[in-house]
């Protein structure tokens, strides 16, 4: 009853100011968005994000032009052409960027003039680089050799760019997190946290009561405390909190703040955000929540969030029980850091993953066995690949390792060497892969050539000979061994090996040998006692 | 017993130096020419162009950071030849069990079961109960996150059914200088070889799975299981991502209380490198080829999850069941997986040694090319023996070059891991040393820069940034061992226990090998 006055009330002086205004020029509210951190308030960090999978529902590519939008209607495009734009619009915005695969194939879409901006927004901060490698990569069933080229790969591409080191781990979907996550591809990159959202829902649920979801994780025996890491577990997801969801056709409902129109919430919409607000503060040490502002490939119509956003910051700040602001989650972490707080430790790894009491997510761990053999054979293969590369010397215009390189490094996403990828993008992974492959093999068969004929004089080198390798000896098929021999031709084998050490290791190779006869040595193969 | 022992006239191995090397030639087995036909057209499109009969195999000693020449060749009458492998089946036993290996390392099986029994180690003494077998799980058919279905993500098991031989046992066994073969053909869809080299020390099973059968309306997740008589006291070991190893316990987390509904799938771990036992006398450790799902449910036990096909998704978004196919034109069958795991039993204490030293052969195995030449023209007009390092020198045995390549810039990257944890091996568990120097004997190196590990910016700067936190609770902190900086002079790396370190260097120009 009291409420239903209330709202008669608030109803009849919307009516009136209505009428009133009906007399003046429509008015334009100028939103304060520049909120920083203040002290003694819970402060709200808006992080505005979008999980941008290298591949899932659809390939890499298709996401990346929004092509196949029956499947899933996502566009990567959309997204970074409507962020940037909508970060031109308002300084005071921010955005974090995570996935470099995606990114670059942007940024050598765009013109001199748009990067010139691009480059700007990443200077004052508007725009970060975040975890940066490649891909999100997956933590399971990834080896740490490639968790270091695809994280490298990006991270120079960063450098190389726009001189910015990302300082922030973001794995917020993978299906658990590794040791060697949190302090090889942690601290010794030299982050300075780690976030993420998927840990085991037990586990959750005791970190909530103990306010313990912000730990200090020391993930190795051996490097302990000198290779340790501010680590975020999310109280939910990685989405925000319900009802601030604003994607085009997100059912939240939006900020109407518009006196001439109906419906106004605006004094709604503060006390959800302020009660949303509580509720977390309630299970996290220190004054300081983030909110994860995105999800799975939103910001394809990016100013539908940041009005929103916009709006927000603007009258919860009004308001005043707590403070809001763009943030992004090296700001968080700076500000964790400053609280002076005592954070629990945490030790060892968090596998398995279990989202509940059935559900316990190891069956990834053996998914797609043969996609997780190719890449882990292509993974050696091409460390050793580089290695002969650089004794050749890398060449401008010939083949080189850099497809190999691109298509591994898209494979350690966590939808990807993970299994857990529709079969049409396990193809996709595996195709990238052959065509590294394949040009990866050229420059092993020329550094082989040069390296092999080193005491030929330079008449020979015409004839410098072709090297074929064998990438299908796993089937037992290798057209060069199985070659016929005489006495003209005998079959060169070159064994290289990758290690530092020497090492004696058994050859295996299918031959053919038609000169004998199978009969007069009187082998069968014998398959059956019968 | 049938039994030929035939030297072949046929096939003659040289070594860089063009002597005469031992080899020995092992008949394809059935399985794998079907495997081979099916595939060359899968991967093809068409039929092979050749026909391999039997794999050759020699041993090859080759140099670090190099490569080794051999030449196989036609042999010449006074040449003696490759040996073919002995074969047979056992049939016929005194005590119902046969021998396998000829160097250290024996296996023992039961003749009337094809079964391993035991694991022995002439070397070290290692005698031990060892037995192998496969077995899988129904997956559960759900349809939601209620009626949780076993898929892609999710491993939800109704059901473990050992896999036993169909019919008599169908075992061979090939014997030869350099291996031995022992087959296994334990259904139409299941097949193993496992192999013991004269000069190693480990067992390597090679298995072949599939199509897994799902005309029963069920999914199946096919596993394998290594059982031993140590008193492992519900503890197993497994890697992260290929590097550290975490101790696990049987139905329990360290950090909670575990409520258990899924006794097995809530004990599976991801495993890249290997899983490991260990009691109060041995060690059982399991490489393997590539990542893989693995626990130990019953101690002195470790199990590998190889391959899975389901049929029903498992209700976490990708919207398809994980069933995979192969196809010649528009002929599909189920996937059928070839892959590798790795099995030594050592004393106790003596593990870590194999785990890191072979895992790493395991990571890079060797890369082999092929060309065609007459012997004596090759042997006289290449270089037929090459190693990139100082010929006097080779990395200390728990340094690891994880990156050599050539940057854009013309430096060249470079990282160093230490392979061993603190404690792991009473030798190799110290800082070490690497001279860069002898690593890079033909270059002139004008500057090493320590980076970070994604090589973005300097170590010293990460450094200088990091921040400090407060930990609850802690009370003296552990003092950690970490390398020097490099002097500028010596250019002598040190590293301590899994550390890995960065380097950017410069050279005076990169020259290369022809130049």
């Amino acid at each position: 009853m009291q409420m239903q006055i209330e709202k008669l009330i608030f109803t009849v002086a919307a009516i009136f100011a209505g009428l009133w205004l009906t007399h003046v020029e429509p008015k334009y509210i100028e939103y304060n968005t520049t909120s920083g951190i203040v002290p003694d308030k819970i402060n709200v960090h808006l992080v505005p994000h979008s999980h941008d999978d290298v591949g899932w529902l659809k390939t890499v590519d298709q996401y990346f032009v929004g092509a196949n939008n029956s499947i899933r209607g996502a566009c990567v495009q959309n997204v970074l052409d409507s962020v940037i734009a909508a970060l031109l619009d308002d300084k005071n915005r921010k955005f974090i960027y995570v996935e470099m695969a995606f990114f670059q194939r942007w940024w050598r879409q765009q013109s001199e003039t748009l990067k010139a901006k691009v480059k700007d927004l990443v200077n004052s901060g508007q725009l970060e680089f975040i975890n940066g490698g490649m891909c999100m990569h997956d933590e399971a069933a990834t080896h740490y050799i490639d968790l270091i080229d695809q994280t490298t790969l990006g991270h120079r591409f960063i450098e190389h760019e726009f001189g910015q080191k990302p300082r922030v781990g973001w794995q917020i979907d993978p299906f658990g997190h590794s040791a060697v996550q949190a302090y090889l591809l942690g601290a010794e990159l030299g982050f300075d946290s780690l976030f993420f959202a998927r840990i085991d829902y037990q586990d959750r649920a005791k970190r909530k009561d103990k306010k313990a979801l912000e730990v200090i994780w020391r993930g190795s025996r051996s490097l302990s405390s000198s290779s340790q890491l501010f680590t975020g577990i999310f109280p939910i997801h990685y989405e925000p909190p319900d009802g601030f969801t604003f994607e085009i056709n997100d059912v939240s409902p939006p900020i109407q703040d518009d006196d001439l129109l109906f419906d106004y919430n605006v004094e709604q919409r503060v006390n959800d955000f302020v009660a949303a607000a509580l509720q977390q503060a309630n299970v996290t040490r220190t004054n300081h929540i983030m909110w994860t502002m995105g999800t799975d490939f939103r910001y394809q119509y990016a100013v539908s969030w940041f009005r929103q956003m916009d709006k927000f910051i603007h009258y919860v700040n009004m308001d005043g029980r707590v403070n809001a602001l763009y943030s992004t989650p090296s700001i968080y972490t700076d500000a964790k850091h400053a609280a002076n707080e005592q954070w629990p430790l945490k030790t060892g790894d968090f596998f398995p993953y279990a989202d509940r009491e059935n559900a316990y997510w190891t069956g990834y761990f053996t998914s797609r066995p043969t996609l997780k053999g190719y890449v882990r054979e292509m993974s050696g293969y091409f460390l050793a690949a580089r290695q002969l590369e650089f004794f050749k010397g890398r060449n401008s215009s010939g083949p080189s390792t850099d497809a190999l390189a691109d298509a591994l490094a898209i494979a350690q996403h966590h939808d990807a060497v993970s299994g857990t990828e529709r079969q049409h993008v396990a193809s996709d992974y595996a195709l990238r892969l052959s065509i590294g492959y394949r040009e990866a093999e050229k420059v092993v068969a020329s550094s082989l050539a040069l390296l092999t004929g080193l005491r030929l004089n330079a008449t020979y080198e015409d004839s410098v000979p072709e090297f074929q390798q064998c990438p299908l000896l796993n089937i037992s098929y290798c057209p060069p061994s199985e070659a016929n021999l005489t006495d003209e031709k005998s079959l060169i084998i070159i064994a290289y090996n990758p290690l530092g050490w020497k090492r004696k290791e058994i050859i295996r190779i299918p031959v053919s040998t038609l000169t004998y006869s199978l009969n007069r040595v009187n082998i069968s193969y014998i398959t059956n006692r019968s | 017993m049938t039994l030929d022992h035939v030297s072949s006239e046929c096939l003659i191995v040289l070594d860089s130096t063009g002597k005469e090397i031992e080899s020995q030639l092992l008949p394809l087995s059935n399985v794998s020419l079907r495997t081979r036909h099916y595939h060359v057209k899968v991967n093809l499109g068409r039929s092979a162009s050749s026909l391999a009969r039997y794999w050759l195999a020699f041993s090859a000693t080759v140099p670090p950071l190099g490569f080794s020449t051999y030449v196989v060749s036609s042999a010449k009458r006074t040449e003696s030849s490759s040996v073919i492998s002995t074969q047979f089946t056992p049939e016929e036993s005194i005590d119902n069990t046969f021998e396998v290996g000829q160097g250290n390392l024996k296996l023992l099986y039961t003749v009337d079961e094809g079964k391993l029994t035991r694991y022995i180690n002439n070397r070290n003494s290692v005698a031990a109960y060892a037995e192998q077998s496969y077995s899988y799980y129904s997956g559960y058919n759900g349809t939601d996150r209620v009626f949780q279905a076993s898929g892609a993500y999710v491993f939800r098991p109704n059901g473990t059914f050992p896999i036993k031989p169909e019919g008599q046992v169908p075992l061979t066994v090939l014997r030869g200088p350099i291996l031995d073969e022992v087959h296994h053909q334990l259904n139409t869809w299941l097949h193993q070889v496992t192999r013991v080299y004269k000069e190693k020390e480990h067992a390597e099973v090679e298995f072949t799975i599939g199509p897994i059968p799902v005309d029963d309306g069920f999914g199946k997740e096919i596993t394998a299981q290594i059982k031993t008589s140590l008193n492992t006291n519900e503890t197993f070991y497994t890697d992260s991502n290929g590097r550290d190893f975490i101790k696990r316990i049987r139905d329990h987390r360290s950090d909670w209380d575990l409520e258990i509904h899924q006794p097995i799938a809530g004990n599976y771990y991801p495993i890249n490198l290997g899983i490991y036992l260990e009691d109060g006398n041995m060690e059982v450790s399991v490489l393997v080829d590539r990542a893989v799902g693995g626990s130990s449910l019953v101690d002195g036990q470790i199990e590998l999850m190889l391959h899975r096909r389901l049929l029903n998704d498992d209700a976490r978004g990708v919207g398809e069941a994980l069933n995979e196919e192969v196809c010649v034109f528009d002929n599909c069958k189920g996937l059928t997986i070839q892959g590798k795991f790795f099995l030594r039993i050592d004393p106790r204490g003596e593990g870590a040694k194999w785990r890191r030293t072979f895992g790493q052969e395991v990571y890079s195995p060797l890369l082999l090319a092929f060309s065609e030449e007459e012997r004596d023209k090759w042997m006289s007009s290449h270089i037929t023996t090459f190693s990139a390092i100082d010929p006097s020198y080779t990395l200390p045995n728990n340094i690891a070059v994880i990156t050599l390549q050539e940057l854009e810039s013309g430096k060249a990257l470079l990282r160093l891991a230490h392979l061993y944890e603190v404690g792991e091996d009473k030798d190799y568990s110290v800082l070490t040393s690497v001279e860069l120097k002898k690593l890079f004997p033909d270059k002139k190196i004008i500057k090493v820069t320590e980076m970070n590990l994604s090589a973005n910016q300097e170590r010293r700067e990460v450094e200088k940034k990091r921040l400090d936190w407060k930990v609850e609770g802690t009370t003296e902190e552990v003092s950690v061992v970490k390398g020097g900086v490099v002097d500028p002079v010596k250019l002598v790396v040190e590293l301590a226990p899994m550390e890995i370190r960065t380097f950017v260097i410069e050279f005076d120009h990169l020259k290369t090998f022809a130049s």
